[in-house]
């Protein structure tokens, strides 16, 4: 099986068998659902996904180029897809990649972050304090996913899941919350 | 602050629970103000919620898999990443099946070398971080010569008959259902046990965890009358039967003679067909044939009225269409059912045009 680094270099060198099979066929499912739910109105398919594989390989890759691996890269593809989707639909797009803006942006975000006491008022409003449990000691603690997995007694497959589920809660609270206090 | 500083991979790192503290509250702050991360995030939850019906938006030859009896091609549980060195793998919790086989292993008083054992089972890709498919977990007793069976949807009377005739028995289950002190996050197999007795008037039934019993000590010093091998523990059938369900009821067997063999192919009834399949059927019908043709001619072999097996003639070595109805109807079932397992299994026959 391939690993992401495998098919991150298979889609730089435009590999056509890595192209076919994971952008056009394995990402197909993913691509419809986000233009299902992205745009109120029939759009071509092939039209839609040909641009996003163009912007994904702009600038000789460099987007691709770019990945760090700090995530999975489903999960980027799905992101980058989203979020291209929705400047596509709002006549947003803007052609230079802005990946390293992005990063120096990033940081001089540190002074406005979310005040603890805010992020703790979100974890008490998500109604699995387990899942709790797992963000504090991943994300605030970075504590290996394996060794917590071990300390939770549970394979590492399920805490896998278990992350994402918790996350995906997390989401959902913080979301709700933006909607309850607007 | 705008969500436009984030990028997408500390957004997608955020997604996956990989972020540090300060890409989450950057996220968290962000959706306070930013509408289109927002959207963003929204699309993403309803993915992961509708990920189970992504498929069916696409055009299949198949009828809608959430109306199919499926019994999804499992594998256990296990971490997930690169696969590791062998000496690597006693480090990850993924090696419930094959401390199973190599408890029976000595329990048949084989002698076996554990290093070899590791790297047989590693290199044939029976011992994977990411989750040892359910087929995989017996192999190594077959590649030790021993004779082993795998039947999904087996019952408490098969596990019986077998334990009659001095079987061992491995059977794959969701432990967090069998222990029901533990969380259940996931309903998915994600541990294998052998079974060495069943009580059917008392209702329970007696196991041998290698989780139990296992220290990484005991791997690297193996010894055939190590007593923490032994380690059995008993449990209500009831329970036994909630948590071996998830794994649709797998059951690998390893047989002590030949004659104990009964074969039990996976039920496939169920499974409806449409028209596209049938035609496919057709196709691989002849082409199963021409397959089983050439490599007869390839070997010497010609046409006869009659099979002769010392002038190497054969009466079906005739173009499919020429062919009697009842080979054809041979190569014709094997199609099919080859078809049909494929759906049961869990896996969609997509048609190219469709991608």
């Amino acid at each position: 099986m391939m690993t992401d680094h495998d098919i991150v270099q298979g889609l730089i060198c435009r590999d056509e068998r890595v192209t076919r099979e994971f952008f056009f066929q394995r990402c197909r499912p993913l691509f419809m659902s986000i233009i299902q739910q992205v745009f109120p109105y029939d759009v071509d398919y092939d039209e839609v996904v040909n641009e996003l594989y163009l912007y994904l390989l702009a600038d000789d890759g460099a987007r691709l180029r770019s990945f760090g691996f700090r995530c999975s890269l489903y999960q980027w593809i799905k992101v980058i897809a989203i979020r291209y989707l929705i400047k596509k639909r709002d006549r947003l797009i803007e052609n230079a990649s802005q990946e390293t803006l992005y990063i120096e942006r990033a940081s001089e975000s540190e002074s406005a972050m979310m005040a603890r006491s805010d992020v703790e008022r979100l974890f008490s409003l998500m109604p699995n304090q387990r899942y709790v449990h797992v963000i504090r000691r991943l994300v605030l603690e970075e504590q290996k996913p394996e060794q917590l997995a071990e300390e939770m007694n549970i394979t590492a497959a399920n805490l896998y899941n278990i992350r994402r589920r918790a996350m995906a809660q997390l989401t959902r609270v913080a979301l709700q919350d933006v909607h309850r206090t607007r | 602050m705008n969500s436009q500083w984030l990028t997408d991979e500390q957004l997608a790192s955020f997604l996956d629970c990989t972020t540090n503290e300060e890409g989450m509250r950057c996220v968290l702050q962000s959706l306070q103000t930013d509408t289109s991360l927002r959207e963003t995030l929204t699309v993403a939850l309803r993915l992961e919620e509708d990920a189970q019906q992504q498929s069916s938006s696409v055009s299949t030859l198949n009828p809608q898999p959430s109306t199919l009896p499926l019994i999804p091609l499992l594998r256990l549980a296990a971490d997930k990443g690169e696969l590791p060195a062998a000496a690597d793998i006693l480090q990850t919790r993924n090696l419930c099946g094959w401390l199973c086989e190599l408890y029976i292993l000595r329990r048949r008083g084989l002698d076996v070398d554990l290093k070899q054992l590791l790297t047989t089972a590693v290199d044939n890709g029976w011992l994977r971080p990411e989750g040892t498919p359910l087929h995989a977990i017996g192999q190594l007793l077959a590649h030790q010569g021993l004779l082993v069976t795998h039947t999904y949807d087996a019952t408490l009377d098969d596990i019986a008959r077998a334990l009659a005739l001095n079987n061992d028995l491995i059977v794959c289950v969701d432990s967090d259902k069998l222990h029901p002190g533990q969380p259940d996050e996931e309903d998915a197999p994600n541990h294998a046990l052998v079974v060495t007795g069943l009580d059917l008037a008392a209702e329970t039934i007696t196991l041998y965890d290698p989780a139990e019993s296992t220290t990484d000590s005991t791997l690297e010093t193996p010894s055939k009358d190590d007593s923490s091998l032994l380690t059995e523990s008993s449990f209500p059938l009831s329970l036994f039967q909630y948590a071996w369900h998830e794994s649709h009821n797998y059951l690998v067997r390893v047989l002590r003679n030949v004659s104990e063999y009964a074969p039990q192919p996976i039920d496939l009834q169920d499974i409806p067909l449409t028209h596209d399949l049938r035609e496919l059927s057709e196709a691989i019908a002849e082409n199963a044939h021409d397959l089983w043709a050439a490599a007869r001619q390839k070997e010497g072999w010609t046409y006869g009225p009659q099979r002769d097996d010392t002038h190497l003639r054969h009466p079906d070595l005739v173009p499919y269409c020429a062919l009697p109805e009842s080979e054809k109807e041979y190569d014709r079932l094997m199609a099919l059912n080859t078809i049909k397992l494929v759906q049961k299994l869990g896996f969609q026959i997509i048609q190219s045009s469709s991608l």
